[in-house]
């Protein structure tokens, strides 16, 4: 047993000491790229290296029955793109930063609050009923941007509404789902997930609408064991995306874009055709930081399209490491559901895993060409305030289970 | 609690499975299209950031220098305009508006890229200034500059196939530019279909010409050919569905042979239609290439196409080559070329080698794409395809003491004249050239693509490439 945990320890150490090492060997490539040296590049690195360490200390011994390794995949994915954006623009880097820290601070102070909060299962219907005004005033007040209306743009500060309503969907369906089990019961519920997809319908962000339908339709199959339902739910969506295809000119260019983006590479099909150019130039092992042209000729190769900037940049096989580490990440946290006591908490904690990988599934799988591009972002590696926050607020839920799970043994062990 | 633990697991499985289906896609889609993807035009990485590399030379089969340079970001064309204007759509144009070209897929090699660390290290501290390796073409510059004359000028292509190589003799589409005095302005007034590698590129119904594929159907899935027979009145009704001969020639009782030879729609629509049946003439297309992904080493092919699932009027015309069907040059040139070498399609290539600054010569292999057909059956078809040279639609191509097989093809558009084809070979062991030439809106194949084709293959018979 003890042999165990120090052979884990080793691990851990060369883990945190491998993120260390990418961030500073990643840093100083860039700030030698002008011919001078770029100081705040350095300093930059520090404040990174600083961030992650901070973290680690935190988890060894203060949070010690939180997930380790959990917290090291997320360090490393968050790193990489925070690289990126360094090397993309320093200034929204700088930004990124910042953004890095308040979410670490949302996740660890999730951490602390919600393990003693007893009766989280019982706000379900009004997480529900939050996240419907969040999405119903994006509509009202919302701003298009990239041809969806799904951002709300207080002065200057624009955040994405739909990010957080994630976090407040999973909620209650968490809570209902582990109150009740008879499908006419879960029709409230139901109708209430209805109105927010027609809402992220009305905003034309196919992506979340495809986000919220599986994640629900997979919570749904958790929570009652019913495979014929779930089917009919699948079956449902299914009928709806095909009326969408006929209503919607938008839905009808994406999947145009996505069988034929060679026949209109200076069109419709312009993103995907330079994404997957991106994504070969770069071969196994990268034309190297900084030397990429997806800057230039790939749009949003910061946000929507960072995995082909991965791709060409760190080589593909970073990229299928990246891959790799979602991976690793969906196991643990499907590890932590099992563990997790309650239905409530088991449910939880199973939607913030299904959240995270099919979020996950659909940006990957857009920008290689395995499904029609959605503009949905990589979760932690993405540019963007709101999905960052959300994902490390789903990341501090996850943790504040795994934390309650932890203490149960050990009051059981006692 | 169990039973969601046991949904847990299953839920926990597809999860991985479907993150495993994602990334194995994205290895397969990258390892198979990689390289399809970065040498496409629309690529600017392959030719930015080389000022200090001269750019290896484009040499024909023969090593007559077609393109070259001095100096770096220069780029210098043949002083022979002919070749210049033949070869356009092999090379390439330096404004990226040709898709698929040679310069642009092989310019890794040309740049340098694909030496040896250490001897670019070395070359670049020398000379300041490194060599990029250069490429051999397949093609030759003499029968190709003759192939460009014998178009003379009209719109379409014309592709010499080696049969028992793949080797690409000659690939010519028109209309086409002049890669050494081409001005950026020029190519937004350059007629339609200027940019496009028509031999590649290029789809058009077959025509007549698809005959050779319902034949092949026909031979390999009737218990008694011999015992074919239609009687051909001009119009015939073909289970209430009208299939007229060109010109409403009434050809009378026609068996395999001479229906083949004298090129009766009635009679091969008929047959299509109560002796084949719509699968088997689409397994036959499908065997032979049609509806399949043409990605070669040096290059894509757009995919030929063939559906006649529409019920029997659809089959009827497709058998006959209108209808759905689509095909570009070369794969015609590709089909017959199987037929002449026993079955065996191969896979046409354009580049012999690279000429290596480092490592000489290195000749790239030629390569079967598949076997299509039984040695019979490529035997049988021969000698209707000789009979079709003889003394049937194709005899305009007949050169003396050599045995020309082919069939010629009027493939008809709507509204316009029709296009001119022929696709052939010579049946002699040595001179095993296949080949294929299309007219745009020139006419019959008899009496436009015929003479293009003899003049072509007699200077292929002279050249002995």
């Amino acid at each position: 047993m003890e042999e165990t945990k120090t052979k884990k320890k080793t691990l851990t150490n060369g883990l945190i000491f491998a993120i260390t090492l990418f961030i500073l060997v990643s840093y100083t490539l860039l700030s030698l790229r002008n011919g001078s040296i770029d100081y705040t590049a350095m300093l930059f690195s520090l404040a990174c290296v600083a961030l992650v360490l901070v973290q680690y200390l935190l988890f060894r011994f203060v949070f010690v029955n939180a997930d380790l390794q959990v917290m090291i995949i997320v360090s490393m994915l968050t790193n990489i793109g925070l690289a990126l954006q360094y090397r993309f623009d320093s200034q929204t880097a700088v930004k990124q930063l910042i953004w890095y820290g308040i979410s670490l601070a949302v996740m660890f102070m999730i951490m602390i609050i919600m393990p003693r909060m007893r009766n989280l299962k019982r706000f379900g219907f009004v997480c529900g009923i939050l996240g419907v005004l969040l999405l119903g005033i994006t509509i009202v007040i919302g701003t298009e941007i990239n041809g969806s209306t799904n951002w709300i743009v207080i002065k200057g500060f624009s955040i994405q509404p739909s990010e957080p309503a994630k976090i407040l969907m999973i909620l209650l369906l968490a809570g209902s789902l582990a109150k009740h089990q008879q499908i006419r019961r879960l029709f409230p519920t139901g109708i209430i997930v209805g109105i927010a997809m027609i809402l992220l319908v009305l905003q034309k962000d196919l992506g979340a609408t495809l986000l919220y339908f599986c994640t629900a339709v997979l919570m749904l199959y958790l929570g009652t064991g019913n495979f014929s339902v779930t089917a009919l739910a699948f079956l449902l969506g299914a009928i709806g995306a095909a009326v969408s295809y006929v209503l919607f000119s938008h839905v009808r260019v994406r999947v145009f874009a996505w069988l034929n983006p060679w026949e209109d590479p200076l069109g419709r099909g312009y993103q995907l055709v330079q994404s997957l150019i991106a994504i070969s130039s770069g071969g196994l092992f990268g034309m190297g930081l900084g030397m990429g042209e997806a800057a230039t000729y790939l749009p949003q190769h910061e946000s929507d399209f960072i995995f082909s900037s991965i791709c060409e940049e760190y080589g593909q096989i970073i990229g299928l490491c990246v891959a790799a580490f979602y991976i690793v990440l969906i196991f643990r946290g499907c590890i932590l559901a099992l563990r997790s006591r309650g239905r409530f908490d088991s449910i939880l904690c199973f939607g913030i895993v299904s959240i995270l990988a099919i979020q996950t599934f659909i940006n990957i799988g857009g920008v290689v060409k395995l499904i029609p591009l959605t503009g949905v972002t990589l979760p932690f590696v993405s540019y963007g305030g709101s999905s960052m926050l959300t994902s490390f607020a789903l990341i501090g839920m996850l943790q504040a289970l795994s934390i309650k799970a932890g203490e149960a043994d050990e009051q059981n062990q006692s | 609690m169990n039973r969601i633990n046991h949904r847990l697991r299953v839920l926990q499985v597809l999860f991985i499975a479907l993150m495993i289906a994602l990334g194995s896609y994205f290895v397969y889609s990258v390892a198979k299209y990689g390289k399809q993807w970065s040498h496409s035009a629309y690529n600017t990485r392959t030719k930015s950031g080389y000022d200090l590399v001269i750019q290896g030379s484009v040499y024909d089969r023969n090593g007559t220098e077609i393109a070259w340079s001095d100096a770096p970001n220069t780029r210098l064309y043949s002083d022979d305009e002919v070749l210049r204007l033949s070869m356009a759509h092999i090379l390439g144009d330096r404004y990226g508006m040709m898709s698929g070209a040679l310069q642009d897929r092989y310019a890794n090699t040309l740049f340098g890229n694909e030496r040896s660390l250490l001897s670019r290290f070395t070359e670049s501290v020398e000379n300041d200034l490194l060599t990029g390796d250069s490429i051999r073409l397949t093609i030759d510059g003499e029968i190709q500059k003759h192939a460009y004359n014998a178009m003379n000028g009209r719109s379409g292509a014309a592709v010499v196939l080696n049969y028992k190589t793949g080797e690409v003799i000659a690939s010519v589409s028109l209309p086409t530019f002049d890669t050494l005095n081409l001005t950026a302005e020029d190519t937004q007034n350059m007629p339609d279909g200027t940019f496009i590698n028509k031999v590649t590129r290029g789809l058009y119904p077959p025509g007549s010409t698809f005959k050779v594929i319902t034949a092949v159907s026909l031979l390999e899935n009737c218990d008694n050919c011999d015992a074919l027979h239609f009687d051909c009145l001009g119009e015939n009704i073909v289970d209430g569905v009208s299939v007229n001969c060109f010109h409403g020639t009434v050809h009378g009782d026609l068996d395999l042979n001479s229906a083949f030879a004298r090129s009766c729609n009635g009679a091969f629509a008929y047959w299509a239609v109560h002796d084949l049946g719509v699968r088997n003439i689409t397994k036959t297309a499908e065997a032979f290439g049609f509806n399949r992904n043409f990605v070669f080493s040096d290059y894509t092919i757009n995919n030929s196409t063939f559906d006649a699932y529409g019920g029997n009027a659809d089959l009827a015309w497709s058998a006959v080559g209108q209808g759905q069907t689509m095909v570009t040059p070369m794969h015609a040139a590709m089909i017959v070329s199987a037929i002449a070498n026993n079955g065996n399609m191969c896979e046409p290539r354009y580049l012999r080698g690279i000429e290596s600054v480092d490592k000489g010569f290195i000749e790239t292999a030629p390569k079967v794409y598949a076997n299509v057909m039984s040695q019979e059956t490529a035997e049988r078809i021969t000698e209707m395809m000789l009979g079709v040279v003889e003394n049937g639609t194709g005899s305009g191509c007949k050169i003396s003491g050599v045995r020309i097989c082919g069939k010629t093809g009027t493939a008809e558009v709507a509204d316009e004249a029709p296009h001119a084809w022929f696709v052939g070979f010579i049946d002699e062991e040595e001179t095993p050239y296949a080949i294929a030439v299309i007219l745009e809106n020139a006419g019959t194949g008899s009496s436009v693509a015929v003479p293009v084709a003899r003049s072509i293959l007699e200077k292929c018979i002279e050249v002995r490439p």
